[in-house]
């Protein structure tokens, strides 16, 4: 097997919530705990989980857009976490991003022609002339067109915007994309555009995406594998056909329960949980699922449960499956 | 057949803005039987939250205006009727929940207050008999303590348990309909499962009807019993949830059905080409010509009429067999 294009290890962010007015005890808010994650070259990798899971605090630590606490984040063999000023640009010359939401991810200022050039001029890498053209073929590569490139982006509608984003993305021809929830603010039709438009340049170009979403149809249909992240750790990763054939951790097998299927004959109890996800500011002590899992037991309450490999890629953290 | 308890007919809403009157509604027309949910599906633009909030008489106005048409409840035209019978209706026999749970709460009054003041509004109740309500209230949508939920404030509370209290106020004077406008939307998935079961469980048990506004064609499959389908302020389809999904008329309808992801299935999503029109110069004839794969020269002259192709299921639409004019 090849060596991994990227590879994260033990990642911690905590954000330090401000003391009281008169300098109270700071709290740490632990949005990522020791996340582990590989993606290989060409791969998608699904990253899902609710709101305040530390899904997206994982995708800025690896571009660098936060500092992490700790771990290592390993890009094409080069360690990113300690880098600074120029080393920390050339590492990161060949990893982009495209958020979720297109209205206020593009300069308002700026015309669509100098937003999609824009990360060749900070790497040095084109000027004049050349930054136009590369800028035209990027555009033209997500299905606009060259008159595109002196308007602004307000006169632009929301799938437009985001194949906007796509397009700055591809323009340095970069070997791995962050997509933060990219389709999240978008109609389900435009979506379905976007979407066959991110797989069709994902063939032609060969990058991987770290693909951020909380919507498990998307991410099982654009994912070879899929991580589940609960509260700042990754509880389970599978393959994506395993993950949804036989989901081993108790909230994987909760979310997969309360996505409504469209489909009238296939009624079901959506509420398979009670409770909302709890504040990461105080983790529960032990499996930080357990005061919502149906299938809790007195251990999970008190020790930390152990990562156990179930199968092929297939790892759970959860006591159900270490004593077996 | 019984009578409708909410008749929407022909009813058109336009917006002025600086580039022109939007008819953000054209002749739309739906109906709410008793006790039942009924879905009401479409993009962002499409007008299914004016509908809504049409039916309320919440559209501010400037910059907003009902063109025409009627809303028929409990035998009464809304439109016709006097502000002051308006106001009485509002909270009491017609309810409303919104998206964004904290927006519609007051954020310097507790929870109990706020409750209170719906019931006292509608009802000659004194404060204790208020507060009983509000318990039971509280109880019936599953909140963990309806106590200490009372004495609290809105930030206290989860997303969740923020959406469960509007549904418990709005539901507190009993009302005959309840409004939806998108209220798991905000939510992650698994607190929306909880809340689409409770709305499913009070509209079995209590008789109430539902009109759920949603874009999420999965929470209509798993709640709703008929659908009606918008599309750039006109109603396109209308049928039960089975014929809609098992056999999908519209073109639209089948579009927007075929570009849901995760069906299990490899290689490309379907995708309706374009984007939706504008609602200030909307296309002539059937709105969804431009972007129709069967559109033929009668799509961009007149505008097709809602025809009944099954019991129960009506499609405006000229390629249908049947459909267009009657």
């Amino acid at each position: 097997m090849s060596e991994p294009l990227l590879l994260v290890a033990n990642l911690c962010k905590a954000f330090p919530l401000g003391g009281g007015f008169f300098g109270g005890g700071k709290r740490l808010l632990k949005a990522v705990d020791g996340v582990d994650l590989s993606l290989s070259r060409g791969e998608t990798l699904g990253l899902v989980g609710e709101s305040g899971s530390g899904k997206s605090t994982v995708g800025n630590c690896i571009l660098r857009l936060l500092d992490p606490d700790s771990g290592s984040i390993a890009f094409d063999g080069v360690e990113l976490a300690e880098l600074t000023g120029q080393a920390l640009i050339k590492a990161r010359a060949r990893m982009q991003v495209v958020f979720q939401d297109p209205q206020s991810s593009l300069d308002p200022r700026m015309t669509v022609g100098g937003i999609v050039s824009l990360p060749l001029r900070v790497q040095g890498r084109a000027r004049g002339r050349e930054l136009r053209e590369r800028a035209a073929a990027a555009l033209s590569e997500v299905g606009l067109g060259p008159e595109c490139l002196d308007r602004y982006p307000h006169e632009f509608s929301g799938g437009q915007r985001q194949r906007i984003g796509l397009a700055r993305a591809l323009v340095a021809d970069p070997a791995f994309v962050v997509m933060d929830e990219p389709t999240s603010a978008l109609d389900v039709s435009v979506q379905a555009q976007i979407l066959n438009l991110m797989a069709g340049l994902q063939q032609r170009r060969g990058h991987a995406y770290l693909f951020i979403s909380h919507d498990l149809t998307v991410v099982r249909h654009v994912s070879r594998r899929i991580a589940v992240m609960y509260l700042g750790a990754i509880i389970e990763t599978a393959p994506t056909d395993a993950l949804f054939t036989h989901p081993a951790h108790p909230y994987t097998r909760a979310l997969l329960a309360s996505v409504p299927l469209p489909d009238p004959r296939k009624r079901r109890n959506l509420a398979r949980l009670t409770g909302d996800v709890p504040s990461p500011v105080d983790l529960p002590p032990g499996c930080r699922f357990h005061p919502r899992c149906p299938e809790a037991m007195a251990v999970c309450a008190c020790e930390a449960p152990p990562k156990v490999s179930l199968a092929a890629g297939h790892d759970v953290v959860c006591h159900l499956h270490s004593s077996g | 057949m019984p009578t409708p308890l909410l008749h929407v007919r022909d009813l058109s809403v336009s917006f002025a803005t600086y580039q022109g009157r939007a008819m953000v509604l054209d002749r739309a027309s739906l109906s709410v039987n008793r006790g039942e949910i009924m879905g009401l599906v479409g993009e962002t633009g499409c007008g299914k939250s004016v509908l809504s909030r049409a039916v309320l008489r919440i559209i501010p106005s400037p910059p907003g205006r009902i063109d025409g048409g009627e809303i028929v409840f409990e035998g009464r035209d809304l439109l016709t009727l006097p502000k002051k019978a308006m106001r009485a209706l509002r909270g009491d026999r017609i309810s409303m929940i919104f998206q964004e749970p904290m927006s519609s709460l007051n954020p310097v009054y507790t929870v109990g207050n706020q409750m209170r003041e719906v019931i006292r509004a509608h009802r000659e109740v004194s404060r204790a008999e208020a507060q009983a309500v509000c318990l039971e209230m509280l109880e019936a949508v599953r909140l963990p303590e309806p106590g200490t939920v009372l004495a609290a404030y809105p930030h206290e509370l989860s997303g969740g348990m923020r959406q469960r209290v509007m549904i418990a106020m709005e539901l507190s004077c009993r009302p005959a309909l309840l409004l939806a406008d998108e209220p798991t939307t905000a939510l992650d998935v698994t607190v929306q499962g909880q809340i689409l079961a409770i709305l499913a469980e009070l509209s079995a048990r209590e008789g109430l009807s539902i009109l759920l506004v949603t874009h999420d064609m999965g929470v209509v499959a798993q709640i709703c019993s008929r659908v009606a389908v918008m599309y750039a302020g006109q109603v396109v389809e209308v049928a039960d949830v089975e014929s809609l999904f098992a056999r999908p008329a519209h073109p639209y309808t089948r579009g927007l059905i075929a570009s849901i992801p995760g069906r299990a299935g490899e290689g490309d999503l379907y995708a309706i080409p374009g984007s939706v029109p504008s609602p200030i110069d909307p296309p002539p004839g059937c709105r969804f010509h431009s972007r129709c794969t069967q559109s033929g020269p009668d799509c961009r002259r007149a505008v097709p009429e809602m025809v009944l192709v099954a019991p129960d299921h009506a499609v405006a639409c000229h390629q249908c067999p049947g459909g267009g004019r009657p």
